[in-house]
């Protein structure tokens, strides 16, 4: 595990116990951690305090968490985590296809938070040298365009391995359909015929790298907003 | 008399029987008038009886209003009088265009009307329909957050704890009680609520002391309190009350739970209670947001959340409940402002020995 280098993070929840449990759970890694409690604090902070991360819960009392992410990609990368619950499905799926980098359902344990976290901020980390991804017994070499399964090498359709390297250049992130269906169909309309056809891709794909296709441990669905490739043991 | 009356209104034959005197009535004026206009200006004024049927009544007199105006007109306003022979065939034209135009009214009036009463029950459908998915949405925050925080700060707890300093724990374990109370107060609420819609609020009255309900009901909300200063001025010699002492704690509960969370930190909260002739009257007020004018009473109904109060969780149950107790001790609560700021909750209870 990387040691995080007094990174700040930005904690926004109106809720003061939520708060809470996250500073701790982020001071234990090592973060700086700021705290806001509705949508004005969390964009003076943003500029007063310069985070690394950000940790935005969707139902804020003055403005919606989902206006506070689209205000904040108009002038900055910084990764966001959102926290919802759910009812707040829609505002969700909005928050990530307008640029939150991915997001917690209400109730969540630390551990989850931590786990996504790392994830996020894995990505932050320019990743020249290394093209390959590892995961249990997969192994994909992006630069080489090979694929190993137990060593040994892998066909994929031109169409799964594109699904497979949007997931894999956001591995342990969840990526929206949209966004999957944009990256490599190009699509942002018709959506109905094309997220059929993600559908048998994604199950396509799950046939060929997965050791029990019903019960995936690579490519996980994230019900009703997309996938997510698992990255950790 | 007023109830006969209205079981004739919604009598099946009312409408007919009201065709019959209003085309009778038109009848005699034309009549009157006959002399000095020509007939055919009547056909309006029939027509005008077969709308007016058609949209207090249905299809059935509206058609027979119809019929029934051309039969009239035709007997008693067209010579030879008395006799349905007609003498000008221009009549017959008269005769099929009055009953054709009488026919079609009636139809589209009885369709707009029907289409009226359908438009309405849709629109009652949305709305409750609205109402419920609000509801839900409220009830799911409310029932989730204090969730979210017990789960996350053990979790924290459990996963973390050698590295976390002794206060952070304190915190920790606090944040998970006091909202684990929350969670049991909303839970409870929606228990008292279900109990009292299905008619099973029994009461047991007994001889108790406000004093000492008072005291049972801040103990239940020690944790929350905190170092909130409450101001108790209950006089000595205040006689005892016959409730039901459980209940009446729910119902202070609920009112110094509101108190709290409806004004700042370390503003008081006070409760005074004295007599006021054969009753008790116990008041607990606060120095927070008060209470909308259009509010003080809808704010008992159940579900109800001011907007004053959007920002602050709550389901919207505790007051009804409150009102639901104190009307089953033949009481009364109502909400008023407070004289500078805050918001004051009323209740009188009756002293009587008996409920």
């Amino acid at each position: 595990m990387k040691e995080n280098h007094a990174l700040r993070a930005l904690i926004v929840d109106d809720e003061k116990t939520i708060r809470r449990f996250v500073k701790a759970a982020l001071v234990s890694q090592g973060y700086t951690v700021f705290e806001a409690s509705n949508a004005m604090e969390a964009l003076e902070n943003l500029i007063a305090c310069h985070p690394d991360v950000m940790i935005l819960d969707l139902g804020l009392p003055d403005r919606s968490g989902l206006e506070v992410t689209k205000e904040i990609r108009k002038r900055s990368k910084i990764p966001i985590v959102i926290l919802s619950v759910r009812d707040q499905e829609v505002d969700k799926i909005e928050a990530l296809d307008a640029g939150a980098d991915d997001y917690l359902t209400k109730p969540f344990n630390a551990g989850e938070l931590l786990a996504r976290l790392r994830a996020v901020m894995r990505r932050l980390v320019p990743q020249t040298e290394t093209t390959v991804f590892q995961a249990g017994n997969l192994s994909v070499d992006i630069a080489q365009h090979q694929i190993e399964l137990n060593h040994k090498s892998l066909q994929l359709s031109p169409t799964e391995y594109d699904v497979l390297k949007v997931l894999i250049m956001n591995s342990g992130k969840v990526v929206t359909q949209k966004q999957i269906l944009k990256e490599v169909w190009n699509k942002t309309e018709d959506m109905d015929g094309a997220s059929h056809l993600l559908r048998v891709t994604i199950s396509n794909l799950r046939n060929k790298i997965e050791p029990d296709p019903d019960r995936p441990s690579y490519v996980l669905t994230e019900p009703g907003v997309g996938y997510r490739l698992h990255s950790e043991d | 008399m007023k109830n006969e009356f209205k079981y004739i209104f919604r009598h099946p034959f009312f409408f007919y029987f009201a065709s019959v005197v209003a085309i009778a009535g038109i009848t005699l004026f034309g009549e009157i008038i006959k002399r000095y206009l020509e007939p055919t200006n009547l056909v309006m004024l029939y027509l005008l009886a077969v709308v007016i049927i058609a949209l207090r009544g249905s299809r059935g007199p509206a058609i027979f209003t119809s019929v029934l105006s051309v039969l009239a007109f035709d007997f008693f306003l067209i010579p030879p009088y008395l006799t349905f022979v007609v003498d000008d065939w221009e009549y017959i034209f008269t005769f099929a265009g009055f009953l054709i135009v009488g026919l079609v009214i009636s139809e589209l009036t009885v369709k707009a009307k029907e289409q009226a009463r359908k438009a309405r029950q849709l629109e009652l459908l949305r709305a409750t329909e609205k109402l419920q998915t609000a509801l839900l949405n409220s009830m799911s925050h409310d029932l989730r957050t204090p969730l979210a925080s017990i789960i996350g700060s053990i979790s924290m707890l459990l996963q973390d704890a050698p590295s976390l300093d002794e206060e952070t724990i304190k915190e920790l374990l606090q944040d998970a009680l006091g909202e684990s109370h929350r969670l049991n107060r909303l839970v409870g609420n929606l228990l008292d609520m279900a109990r009292m819609e299905a008619g099973a609020l029994k009461l047991t009255p007994k001889s108790c002391e406000l004093r000492d309900v008072i005291g049972v009901s801040l103990q239940e909300l020690n944790h929350k309190l905190n170092r909130r200063p409450v101001n108790i001025q209950i006089p000595q010699n205040l006689p005892e009350i016959p409730i039901d002492f459980s209940w009446i704690v729910k119902v202070f509960v609920n009112l110094i739970d509101n108190a709290v969370k409806y004004s700042p930190e370390d503003s008081p909260v006070r409760i005074q209670a004295g007599t006021q002739g054969d009753q008790l009257r116990i008041e607990v007020a606060d120095e927070g947001i008060g209470i909308k004018q259009e509010d003080s009473k809808r704010i008992f109904s159940k579900f109800y959340r001011s907007s004053k109060a959007e920002q602050i969780g709550g389901l919207g149950l505790g007051l009804s409940i409150c009102k639901g107790i104190v009307e089953a001790h033949k009481g009364r609560i109502w909400a008023e402002n407070g004289k500078e700021k805050g918001a004051r909750f009323v209740i009188l209870l009756p002293l009587g020995k008996t409920l």
